[in-house]
């Protein structure tokens, strides 16, 4: 071997070192997973795990939910976002400021914020809104609770989130160039971005709390989007846009089919890295619902706040079983966005 | 192979590291920025090596204290305590308080701990003492005198398995305590209960005369609505039963434990609650008092501080006293006793110990309740000297009484965790929930 070449590898020990010791800590939550009551291994945690756990289920399906949400809710706004702020409008520096602002804030700093804006009664921000445009009584008789609140989400949410459901699934079939029409495409689109999560909201799965928090998160999300696809849109051939209007195409032909196929890579890369992060969720669902994850059999409970309180408890075992299911859960979109990236080193 | 990689690992035989990393003379400003970072980088280690304290640990001259009480009279009174500790006395004192206290101590106990942490004398103290993370002080004890010193019925609620492992600070009466709206009641010329049938009576009064939810509550924590079970179960279970529960020879699934949670569940079907309770907490239930919204609120003695800051003045404009029983139960007391424990691994035990000691003198304890809004526990610390009216009583009263500690200090976080879902579960729909399933889902948690 060459000196060069061995100078190169030796480059990379340090990098193994870390590497090495990321292992050791996943193999070591492996085995104490395995880990039961009087030594030896087993299975146990797990069977009880998936048997006659009734906290596991329901902060599972919230972390899917989220996963779902954190998709297609802040990509949605960001793409709108990006496409109203690479219009030139007077003001547009300050609107990018100000809309990539959460962005720059931590989780926790957030959960705070908006504690104080989903306060109870006329504490709250929201509800001192609402209360001033004679909304109050919308709904659910006990919307003023939000993040406490573990009935099925209120019409009033409900209404907010389908649009932006829809608008968002639109977004991204459209990025694929679908050969189909755009009445169609829009029915099609619009009866899965509302009768999808409405059938979730209304299942149980779903809760007020949730929701409330979910929305928290989109905007700091719709933030890191925005900015993520304002820079992709910077890198289209300007020569296209001018061909097609010269072509005398539309507005929404130029967003239907240069502008959006032109983000589908970006639209990708977000919605593996909102997948990913939304099983870490954990800042936020503590600053806002507290340990327990929220009201009346956790309303809002997570994977990882379930883990953390479980690690509370002493029973460590446990504790990693759960760690090792959501680890498990969240390789899905990490095998997705491996399989993506080689895909595009060949090409 | 992309062209980089190619390059990096099969360079021109006549490339060297340098021209390999194209730091050619156009990359002289990346040299020197790689010198730099380097230098900066051995800077910064051999700093650090010098900062990190040595293996002997920390010298005598000073104490490190966690603490939970970090904000109004608390935190003033904590405060006090460290001024009068550190009067000549030439020690570093580090006194640190945290929210969320139990997660933060769990988590330093058994590696980096401090030298002296507060604690309350609930399953987490018995649990740190049963696996041997806190010092045994049970030697401290009979050579200061504090094991001739104290009644019993106080040492029993620090004793584990026969020793002791902290030393009291301060009570505040917890389980078991209402406060009563005065304003609220003498506009309705009601009185204030002698007996259990009487307090029920004046709820309902309350409720028809148009206090639309006359209990405050607010559980976006948990304990406020512990207590609210607590008080009941000690009006109908009593003395007897009440201990009989905590020791573990009673059962969830006994008649008494039904009856609190039929009470429960009744008041919360007659709506005597604020159906915001869930959004709440604690200080804003107790607005919900302050502003005249309710009239009774299961909450702590520290809630009349926070009723005399604002300016009401006791047995005036509000009176706190244990909640009636129901006749022929022998009534109980239910602390929330505080004190100071050392960790096992504490650096600095002797420093440790003399801290303790301090706080163990009647006139430390009557500082610190006196600006805390508590009671001291030494029965040398007169309650005359500090008291008002309303603390006086209340000790005078608990004096004759059996004491425990509030029911869920007993239990572990999975029992909590079930016992606060079926709280929930009444509270949400009392008229569809069934007490027998209830209990027996707590029951079977508790049992293990």
């Amino acid at each position: 071997m060459r000196n060069d070449e061995k100078t190169a590898y030796a480059f990379l020990i340090i990098p193994l070192i870390c590497v090495g010791f990321i292992l050791f800590t996943i193999f070591y939550l492996f085995g104490s997973s395995l880990s039961v009551e009087g030594g030896g291994l087993g299975l146990q945690n797990f069977a009880r795990l998936f048997t006659s756990d009734p906290y596991f289920w329901p902060a599972l399906w919230h972390n899917v939910f989220w996963m779902i949400w954190a998709v297609l809710i802040p990509i949605g706004i960001g793409l709108i976002f990006a496409i109203l702020l690479s219009r030139n409008i007077r003001g547009e520096s300050f609107f990018k400021g100000v809309i990539y602002f959460p962005a720059l804030l931590a989780g926790a700093t957030i959960g705070v914020i908006w504690k104080w804006f989903y306060l109870p009664k006329d504490y709250g921000v929201l509800n001192t809104i609402l209360n001033g445009l004679g909304l109050m009584g919308l709904g659910n008789p006990v919307t003023k609770l939000w993040i406490n609140d573990p009935s099925p989400p209120v019409p009033f949410l409900t209404l907010i989130s389908l649009p932006i459901f829809t608008v968002s699934v639109l977004f991204i079939v459209l990025s694929f160039k679908p050969k189909i029409s755009t009445s169609k495409l829009c029915l099609v689109t619009g009866l899965i971005g509302v009768a999808f999560p409405a059938g979730l909201f209304f299942s149980g799965v779903v809760s007020t709390s949730l929701v409330s928090i979910l929305l928290a998160s989109s905007w700091a999300g719709s933030a890191v989007s925005m900015v993520m696809f304002l820079a992709a849109m910077q890198a289209i051939p300007k020569s296209q846009l001018e061909a097609a209007k010269v072509d005398c195409a539309s507005e929404g032909q130029i967003l239907r089919h240069i502008v959006l196929p032109s983000l589908k890579s970006v639209i990708i890369i977000m919605i593996i890295l909102s997948a990913i992060s939304s099983m870490k969720a954990f800042d936020l669902v503590y600053t806002l619902a507290g340990m327990e994850g929220g009201p009346g059999h956790h309303a809002a409970d997570v994977l990882a706040l379930y883990t953390y309180r479980t690690l509370k408890t002493g029973d460590y075992g446990y504790a990693s079983a759960i760690g090792v299911v959501g680890i498990l859960v969240t390789l899905i979109p990490v095998i997705l966005y491996i399989i993506m990236l080689t895909r595009r080193d060949e090409r | 192979m992309s062209d980089a990689r190619a390059t990096f690992l099969n360079p021109d035989p006549g490339q060297g590291i340098g021209e390999m990393l194209a730091l050619g003379d156009g990359g002289r400003a990346a040299k020197i920025a790689v010198a730099l970072i380097a230098v900066v980088a051995v800077v910064a280690g051999i700093a650090a090596v010098m900062l990190i304290p040595g293996g002997e640990g920390p010298s005598r001259q000073s104490l490190s204290v966690y603490h939970y009480w970090t904000s109004g009279t608390d935190k003033d009174a904590i405060d006090a305590l460290k001024q009068a500790f550190g009067e000549n006395r030439e020690i570093d004192l580090k006194f640190s308080g945290y929210t969320g206290y139990q997660d933060k101590l769990s988590m330093v106990i058994d590696s980096s701990p401090p030298d002296v942490a507060a604690h309350w004398f609930n399953k987490y103290y018995r649990d740190y003492a049963r696996r041997g993370s806190l010092l045994d002080l049970t030697g401290f004890w009979e050579n200061s005198g504090l094991s001739q010193v104290y009644p019993q019925k106080i040492q029993n609620l620090i004793k584990v398995d026969g020793k002791m492992y902290g030393v009291p600070l301060d009570i505040h009466w917890e389980g078991g305590v209402v406060l009563y709206n005065l304003r609220v009641l003498n506009r309705y010329g009601i009185s204030v209960p002698e007996t259990w049938d009487g307090f029920q009576l004046m709820l309902s009064e309350l409720k028809s005369r148009g206090v639309e939810h006359p209990i405050a509550m607010g559980f976006a924590d948990a304990w406020p609505r512990d207590m609210v079970f607590t008080a009941i179960l000690a009006a109908v279970g009593g003395s007897d039963f009440y201990q009989d529960l905590a020791s573990g020879n009673a059962r969830w699934t006994d008649n008494k434990v039904a009856e609190a949670f039929e009470v429960y569940r009744d008041w919360c079907r007659e709506g005597y609650f604020d159906p915001s309770a869930p959004g709440l907490d604690w200080q804003q239930a107790l607005n919900t008092f302050i502003n005249g919204e309710t009239a009774v609120y299961f909450m702590g003695d520290w809630a009349c501080a926070a009723l005399k800051k604002v300016g009401w003045q006791p047995n005036v404009d509000y009176r706190a006293d244990f909640i009636p029983a129901l006749p022929g139960v022998t009534p109980i007391a239910i602390p929330d006793l505080e004190g100071f424990v050392i960790p096992a691994k504490a650096a600095n035990k002797e420093l440790a110990m003399e801290f303790l000691e301090f706080i163990s003198d009647p006139e430390t304890q009557i500082t610190f309740a006196s600006i805390k809004g508590s009671t001291a526990p030494h029965p040398n610390a007169d309650i005359q000297q500090y008291g008002d009216d309303i603390q006086r009583a209340m000790w005078n009263e608990a004096e004759n009484r059996d004491w425990a500690l509030p029911i869920m200090w007993y239990f572990s976080q999975a029992v909590r965790d079930r016992f606060g879902d079926a709280m929930y579960r009444i509270w949400e729909k009392p008229s569809e929930v069934n007490i027998s399933e209830i209990c027996a889902s707590i029951d079977e948690v508790a049992r293990g």
